[in-house]
């Protein structure tokens, strides 16, 4: 039985952003390749009620070209290409010890997508202005998107202000839909404005400040659910906090992130990105890392699927609707000479009830746990 | 309070940052050559066209930059024409490997505490002066992109044809 | 405008940098994204498995080279 994983439907509609540019032309051409593998844990044999208890693999390679055109224009061409495999959520109900266990989907053999974006950005003396495309497919999922961005040095570029507008739309064809009763075909479309404020603070210090509205109307249920309904309309707004600051003393360079996301469906969420850029010797630099993540579950969350509910009620058992945190912890390895840059990084990612500062009433068995490995390739020309 | 008063300030008013003007008198200069220590002024070169250039090791336009202008060295000869490049590198090794990958044949001084970069007052990097015979400025360029470095020949040799 | 101001005193407060001073500002491990195919991975992977997106617009104050 083959079966379509929503995790990669859900890759896809969530993040069509396009590549972002400074205010100034790039001098150089550059090329970028990278190799990433992504494996989730497998769950504890006693949470799974039916189905595979292995959950997903997925295999990533990206491409990236980045050129300037003449004097004052710039081009750039992304590609990406997934394989992945594996069993994934179908449900949940409570199971003997009166918590929810899961049922979940058979393994699937190898499924792919494939995604290509295109974008230009003129330039001007303080100014720059971008206009971008994407387009992702796969067997049960195409989206489309474009934006449009600007951006605006002042005071000899130590302070920078950025506008940005993007519109995706996105088609549904769930597989077997006949045969599971599934919508055999829907559509979601998502428009979002973001902005941003980055202000040079001294020689060594640069702060941003960064804001967010999307939103998000049409089929947002997950259709590969055995009981899935969520409301047609979603208003998501994030704002965000990015600082960097080099020590000279250590020759080392300290990033911290804030992140603080709230929407209509119930959810908040903080995300805080803490990680360490130390140089060593020539050329080489290794970069530790933390990242906590907490959210609170969605209004309509239900630990276990409840069918007497009328199928027109919002009601999820989604784990990625509950409440819970999580902690993911890496280290990257760079090598930089001047045309090249090496790099390589493992993160470790593991999620749990616990560290939630809202969490749900039962620990959601599909919580995951993934490895997360990437190898980067850069040549500067 | 004060520090908010500067704060706002700094934040909400634009600089108003200019850099020297064309036709005003280059400064005169002396600073260590690379990677020599020669001391060398600006007065050594009088009597020529003069390209001084403020560039720097982290700054990327300065990368694509080099090859031309040692292109332009070659062409125009050292006679009635010279390239002075200023680093303003904070660390001496900095602008030294970044040389090692170029070597250019004209002179490179060293200009680590920024003092001779303040004086011309650079409003960007990289920033380049033509300066003819007399010491005056005639060309204030910032940047490096696609086809500058023809305006710069252009106008070098509408500087040496001058003379004769 | 005020907050971001009172945030800037927190951390130090503003000063002028020249152009000719911006040279740890330009340094990879400086850039607010150094590794954009990277990040656009992390991105991606989070919002799948999350349920948070978005955040910032796209932007940076570089090294002031032209």
């Amino acid at each position: 039985m083959k079966h379509k994983s929503t995790t990669v439907a859900a890759l896809t509609g969530a993040a069509m952003s396009l590549p972002a540019f400074s205010g100034t032309q790039p001098a150089e051409s550059t090329l970028s390749v990278s190799f990433s593998q992504y494996r989730e844990a497998d769950i504890p044999k006693d949470e799974v009620v039916a189905g595979s208890h292995e959950r997903y693999d997925i295999e990533v390679g990206k491409f990236r070209l980045v050129t300037p055109l003449g004097a004052d224009w710039s081009l750039a061409v992304d590609a990406t290409r997934e394989t992945m495999s594996g069993a994934s959520p179908w449900g949940t109900l409570y199971g003997a010890t009166g918590e929810p266990n899961l049922i979940m989907s058979g393994a699937t053999i190898s499924d792919s997508r494939t995604e290509v974006a295109l974008s230009s950005t003129r330039y001007t003396d303080n100014a720059s202005y971008t206009l971008g495309v994407a387009r992702s497919e796969e067997d049960d999922y195409k989206a489309t998107s474009y934006r449009i961005a600007g951006e605006w040095d002042r005071d000899n570029k130590l302070s920078t202000i950025a506008l940005g507008f993007s519109y995706s739309s996105d088609e549904l064809s769930p597989t077997e839909a006949v045969l599971f009763g599934r919508v055999p075909e829907a559509s979601r479309r998502s428009r979002s404005i973001s902005g941003s404020w980055t202000q040079v603070l001294g020689k060594n210090a640069v702060l941003q400040s960064g804001i967010s509205l999307t939103k998000k109307d049409g089929y947002l249920d997950d259709p590969y659910k055995l009981r899935d309904v969520r409301p047609d309309e979603r208003t998501q707004w994030a704002v965000s906090l990015r600082y960097r600051r080099f020590y000279d003393n250590r020759n080392a360079a300290l990033h911290l992130d804030y992140r603080y996301y709230d929407d209509d469906w119930g959810i908040d969420s903080h995300t805080i990105d803490l990680s360490w850029h130390q140089n060593l010797g020539i050329g080489f630099q290794l970069v530790p890392r933390v990242r906590i993540y907490s959210q609170a579950e969605a209004s309509f969350f239900e630990a276990a699927d409840d069918y007497t509910l009328p199928k027109n009620q919002p009601q999820s058992s989604d784990f990625r609707l509950s409440g819970y945190g999580a902690l993911s912890v890496g280290l990257k390895a760079i090598y930089r000479i001047p045309a090249w840059t090496v790099s390589l990084s493992v993160d470790q990612y593991r999620s749990d009830e616990r560290f939630g500062h809202n969490k749900s009433r039962y620990e959601h068995p599909a919580l995951l746990d993934f490895t997360l490995t990437n190898l980067g390739l850069e040549y500067r020309f | 309070m004060s520090r908010l008063l500067c704060c706002l300030l700094i934040c909400l008013l634009p600089l108003l940052s200019h850099g020297l003007e064309v036709g005003e008198t280059a400064p005169e200069f002396e600073l260590s050559s690379l990677p020599n220590q020669t001391p060398m002024e600006l007065q050594d070169f009088a009597g020529k066209v003069r390209y001084v250039d403020f560039w720097a090791s982290w700054c990327a336009p300065c990368r694509v930059s080099f090859p031309e202008l040692i292109k332009l060295r070659a062409e125009m000869g050292s006679e009635n024409f010279e390239i002075i490049a200023i680093s303003v590198d904070e660390k001496t090794e900095d602008a030294t490997r970044f040389l090692r990958r170029f070597d250019p044949q004209y002179p490179v001084l060293h200009d680590p505490d920024g003092k001779v970069a303040e004086r011309y007052d650079i409003p960007a990097m990289p920033t380049s002066f033509i300066i003819d015979r007399y010491g005056q400025i005639t060309m204030v360029h910032t940047g490096f992109r696609d086809g500058d470095i023809e305006k710069i020949r252009t106008h070098i040799n509408s500087l040496l044809a001058e003379e004769s | 405008m005020r907050l971001m101001c009172l945030v800037l005193i927190f951390l130090g407060g503003c000063e002028t940098v020249k152009p000719w001073e911006r040279g740890t500002l330009a340094r990879p491990e400086m850039q607010l994204d150094s590794d954009p195919l990277e990040t656009k991975l992390r991105e991606q992977v989070y919002q799948s498995k999350e349920a948070a997106s978005g955040g910032n617009g796209a932007a940076g104050a570089g090294c002031g080279c032209n």
